[in-house]
């Protein structure tokens, strides 16, 4: 160390490498299965092939007549409440839940008859966005606060990358192929630069959401639990808790009342039903906007009387603080997304994920040719290098190895979506010891090859268990399928030729000494 | 405009955009030219870059509403800037494989 005050950008670059190395472990896990539930409804779909393909459903008015008068006949006749979520070209059956005597329940109707109809048990799309922020195994609220925290260190390495990074713009378009150290460092910079709005966007965001964990006192201050619950209700949709006993009433037509939401907002942007009867023999009718192309998550709906048919409440404004956080949610969940802007999402935030896994990568290749015994590195380098290739190369093989379980375990195994979930941590810490045991570049061949294997025999397996198989989708028309097993082999593909690219790597020859400065500065 | 047409034409204009730019670059015009262009060009071709990208922001919300146009605008210049720098880096790899 020389005696001489250090820069700004040398003090940033220490802060950027030692705050992103502490927790990009976990920062590469919640990227890659948040990138991942960008696509939730479609792997819930695709994790339970025996529901219906997406048909053209009829109309919302007369859809959601039929599913009440189905709920009303045979699903929950004592039912004190129903809430019909409506199909979706992304999810085309129709979801229910309800309360009566015996409590909560849910089913999933055909949404042609009203029948219910079965599927495997399984946790699907929902287990990586849960797990995303919740992680597993662990108290959620634990979960949440790493999340928290380790998003808190993703904006300080954000903020200290750009100032670390001298020639944002001049350096914009360019990779300097073979080169070492300075490769990775452009490829770390590029799949920073180039992804920024985003990666600023959802880590920001990503903070937002749990805002009222992170930082209560805003909340505790509001006295009484009524401003409380006006203030939960400029949020989020929220209808008083049902009761559990309720006299049936005879309730007015659902089909009007849809007919008139659509009136108000359009067709197609009715997203749910729901329906809430009290002991006093009255019922109120709810129906909530779909958030399609509308950022913001604050609530729209209308409240009718549920015996006369009257509208009560039409709830289409929030105060500009409510609408503030609607929108970061909004941005961070990209629910509202359209087909081409979703590929968006999942392609920026998959950069996101390459550039933490780059970042990892960086603090090792760096540090190698420094070594002074490359044959036995010191201890915080090969923690460093196995726990980079568990985690880069090992989750991606769970995840796959999740969807080889839905697929392979018996559907009458008791518990069967929580072995699922089992089985994908005990893949993940079996990558773990092997990460450990082998020699570090034969770890990260074989485990990208595996995952490769992984990944494009999953169309065969789905061929061979389901008749839903990748010739049969692509010729009937069923893109969710067809679309799912297409990108499936082609993650694959990118496998594999990370695999092919590091089994040919042959490590640099140790140079003299770099030119003092051109690399040291900038990273 | 339906949507599809609306993300089209943002996506197009922001990777003319990106071209421009990047042809605004003295190494980059080194790389593809053989040599720096002149500075009025350098200029014009900066001035261009510049205006498309910011254009296809109002064609983005005109399009497709204000929010969603704005977010969308967002990840197409994203794309726009990656498919230029990963086709800027072809061209030089496949430069230096030919000699």
């Amino acid at each position: 160390m020389n005696a001489k005050p250090r820069g700004i950008r040398q003090t940033m670059s220490d802060l950027h490498i030692w705050t992103g190395l502490l927790v990009s472990w976990i920062l590469y896990a919640i990227f890659l299965t948040g990138t991942v539930s960008y696509f939730r409804d479609e792997i819930s779909v695709w994790m339970r092939p025996e529901l219906p393909a997406a048909s053209h459903p009829s109309a919302a008015p007369e859809l959601a007549q039929r599913m009440i008068d189905a709920m009303s006949k045979t699903h929950a006749p004592g039912g004190t409440m129903w809430s019909i979520r409506l199909p979706t070209p992304r999810d085309p059956t129709v979801f229910v839940f309800w309360r009566d005597e015996s409590g909560f329940a849910s089913a999933t109707l055909d949404p042609a008859s009203g029948a219910r109809v079965s599927a495997r048990d399984t946790k699907g799309g929902d287990f990586f966005f849960s797990f995303h922020f919740n992680l597993h195994y662990i108290p959620r609220l634990w979960g949440r606060w790493i999340a928290g925290v380790s998003a808190m260190f993703m904006l300080v390495a954000i903020v200290s990358g750009v100032i670390t990074h001298k020639k944002i713009f001049t350096d914009f378009f360019t990779f300097r192929w073979g080169k070492g150290q300075r490769s990775w460092l452009d490829g770390h910079a590029a799949l920073s630069v180039l992804g920024l709005p985003f990666h600023f966007m959802v880590t920001y965001s990503g903070l937002v959401t749990l805002m009222v964990l992170y930082m209560p006192w805003g909340m505790q201050s509001v006295a009484s639990p009524e401003i409380q619950a006006a203030v939960t209700n400029e949020i989020r949709f929220k209808l008083p808790a049902p009761e559990p006993h309720g006299a049936v009433t005879a309730l007015t037509a659902i089909a009007p009342l849809v007919q008139q939401a659509e009136a108000r907002w359009g067709r197609g942007s009715v997203r749910s039903v729901e329906i809430t009867k009290s002991a006093d023999n009255g019922a109120r009718v709810a129906i909530t906007q779909a958030q399609s192309r509308r950022v913001s998550t604050t609530p729209r709906y209308l409240v009718f009387d549920g015996v006369s048919g009257e509208l009560v409440t039409a709830k289409e404004h929030s105060g500009p603080a409510a609408e503030t956080q609607g929108v970061f949610y909004g941005l961070h969940m990209g629910r509202f997304a359209d087909l081409m802007t979703r590929w968006l999402y999942f392609l920026s935030s998959l950069a996101g994920t390459t550039m933490i896994a780059s970042g990892l990568v960086l603090w090792t290749v760096k540090r190698r040719t420094k070594l002074a015994d490359p044959q036995r590195p010191y201890f915080g380098f090969r923690l460093v290098e196995r726990l980079n290739i568990a985690t880069i190369a090992g989750l991606p093989f769970a995840m796959a190895g999740m969807l080889w379980a839905n697929r392979l375990l018996p559907l009458n195994v008791p518990g069967r979506a929580e072995c699922e979930i089992h089985l994908f941590f005990i893949l993940w810490a079996l990558m773990l010891f092997h990460a450990a045991l082998r020699p570090p570049k034969r770890a990260w061949v074989e485990q990208f090859l595996a995952t490769a294997a992984a990944l494009a025999l999953l169309p065969a397996l789905n061929l061979l268990t389901t008749t839903r198989g990748l010739p049969g989708s692509l010729t009937s028309g069923d893109f969710l399928f067809a679309g799912f097993d297409l990108a499936l082999l082609a993650l694959a593909a990118t496998s594999l030729e990370i695999a092919r690219r590091t089994a040919r790597h042959q490590p640099r020859q140790a140079k003299k000494r770099r030119r003092a400065g051109s690399v040291g500065e900038a990273t | 405009m339906t949507p599809a047409i609306s993300h089209t034409l943002v996506l197009a204009i922001s990777l003319a955009g990106f071209v421009c730019l990047a042809l605004s670059m003295n190494r980059h015009q080194r790389d593809e030219f053989g040599r720096a262009l002149s500075a009025r060009m350098t200029w014009w071709l900066r001035w261009l870059g510049w205006v498309l990208v910011t254009l296809a922001l109002p064609v983005a919300i005109i399009g497709l509403g204000t929010g969603f146009g704005i977010v969308a605008w967002n990840g197409h210049i994203s794309l726009a800037a990656t498919v230029v720098f990963v086709g800027l880096l072809a061209r030089s790899r496949r430069r230096e494989i030919k000699g």
